[in-house]
Formats: structure tokens, sequence, C-alpha cells
């Protein structure tokens, strides 16, 4: 091993290895043939690097026979675990069963980041982009309805009938998704009677045909 | 009204109205599943019931789309 003086940095303090140390990607399995490195993380990034360079990194070192650490791993089964920020959740599946995966939108707020913050957080995304997109077809066909079909349309009329097919096109969607969530619920009923049904269809009926007289004066008011 | 919203919302009723039956059918496919031996004839008169709402719901919306369509033509005309 040499020694010598390098005016700042004195490098017989550190043992010059003639292997790199490697730094591991979680989820990349390490090579075997490689030594193990050093260090071992403790799987949060921010103290390791707090270890790491807690020591001046230049002047003189403290250590006496301290080797290098640069080499930050995250053992195998931090990396086999699934992400914190992707939550598989069986309650929202497509229509084909499958469960669809959902990237949270996560607060980085220090070490009180759990799963009831990214569940909460998931269903705000849920609804609004589900209110977006209820927002977005009815909007198209009222921009739709608002070109004039006849050369003596009125403005009035146009901006009318643009108006009460918004009304009717969000309604509908809206139906659509309450019969999705009522078919839903009966899926995982168990233990129902049938009266129970009979009094959930009848109950159905009667929401449905006042929700449409609802619309229908709404429409001719407009 | 003009002809291509006319077709359009046409299209997009029959689409809104279909779609929640895919719903149904996976949610009666797994009643069966569970309960398939030991369903009653009164649990079809019930599914007949439910089958019935969902039907009179999808007239009343092509009643409401009617009345959208005729009152756009009538506004044209006038």
């Amino acid at each position: 091993m040499a020694k010598g003086d390098l005016g700042f940095l004195e490098y017989s303090e550190f043992e010059m290895k003639s292997e790199k140390p490697k730094l591991i990607i979680p989820g990349e399995k390490p090579s075997r043939s490689s030594s193990p490195p050093e260090y071992e993380s403790s799987g949060d990034i921010e103290s390791d690097l707090g270890e790491v360079f807690d020591e001046p990194f230049f002047g003189k070192s403290t250590r006496s026979k301290g080797k290098p650490k640069v080499a930050i791993k995250w053992s195998t089964s931090e990396a086999s675990k699934p992400r914190e920020s992707a939550i598989q959740s069986p309650e929202f599946t497509d229509i084909f069963g499958k469960p669809i995966m959902f990237e949270a939108a996560q607060k980085s707020s220090g070490k009180s980041r759990g799963r009831g913050k990214a569940s909460d957080s998931l269903v705000v995304t849920l609804e609004m982009q589900s209110l977006i997109r209820n927002l977005i077809v009815p909007t198209l066909f009222a921009v739709l309805a608002y070109i004039p079909a006849y050369k003596d349309q009125k403005f009035s009329e146009r901006v009318q009938l643009s108006l009460r097919v918004f009304v009717y096109a969000f309604a509908l969607l809206i139906f659509s998704r309450f019969m999705e969530f009522v078919f839903k619920s009966i899926e995982n009923l168990s233990g129902i009677s049938d009266l129970s049904f009979t009094l959930l269809g009848i109950a159905m009926l009667v929401i449905c045909v006042m929700y449409f007289s609802i619309i229908k004066v709404f429409t001719k008011q407009l | 009204m003009n002809t291509y919203l006319k077709y359009s919302l046409v299209i997009f009723t029959l689409v809104v109205f279909f779609t929640p039956l895919l719903y149904l059918k996976r949610a009666s496919e797994r009643l069966f599943e569970k309960y398939g031996k030991s369903l009653t004839f009164a649990s079809y008169i019930v599914s007949a019931v439910l089958l019935a709402t969902y039907i009179t719901c999808g007239v009343l919306m092509f009643q409401v789309l009617n009345h959208i369509i005729k009152g756009g033509e009538k506004d044209g005309e006038r």
C-alpha cells in the first residue's frame, strides 16, 4: 500500500482496494463474483447519506483504519417488497375483473408516510378523475350542439339546445355510474333474502322514474 | 338539430345504457357460481324485476332524448 502526503489529504488513511465498490440498484440482483459491499443500508436513503458524509471529506480524517463508505446497498428483501406508491386494491377492478394498479400521489412528508395517507389521496384523485371524465363528454356534445343546424337559428336557441344536451349527457353518465355501483354491490352481497332483492328492485324503479322525470322537466325548463 | 349530433347522441345513449349491463352480467355469473344450486323460482322473478327496471330506465332515457331532439328541431323550424 502506498503511503504519502497529497497536501490536504493523507490517503494512507484509506485502504485502496483494487475492486471498486458498486452501487446496487434496488431490484437488480447483485453479481456473485464481486465481494459483498461493506455497508448495508437501513432503507432510509437520507440517513444513509448522512452517515456516509458525516465525516469530513477533505482534511484529516479522525478514523485510523476506516474504509471508504461509498457503496449503498438495498437488501434483497427490501427490493422484493412492492413499491409503497403502487397500490393494488381489489375494490377497483375493470369490467373483466382484473384489479387496476394505481400510482398514488404521495406527499414526501418525512417519515410520516403511510398507507392511510396514500389511500386518502388515491380516493381524492380517483374522484377528481371520474368527475373530469364525466364532464368531458357532455362538454363535447354541448359544443357540437352549439353549431347551428339552420341558417335562421338564433343564438339563444343554440345556447338552449347545447345546455339541454349537456344536462342530458351528464345525467346519463351519472345514471350509468349509479347502475354500475348497484350491480357491483349486488355482486358482493351475501345472504340477502328474495324479499330484500324485490325491495331493492322496486326502490331502484322508483328512483330511476323520479330521476328521469326530473331530467325531462329540467330540460323542458331550459 | 344537427344530424351528426342526433346520431352521436343516440350512439352515446346506447353505449351508456349497455355498459352497466356488462357489470350485471358479471354479477349474475358470480351469483350463479355462489348459489347456483340453491337458486329458487323467486330468485328468477327478482332478477326479472331488476332487468325490467333497467329496461324501463332505458325507455325513459330514450323518451328524454326524443324530447330533446324534437325540441331542437322545433326551435330550428320556428
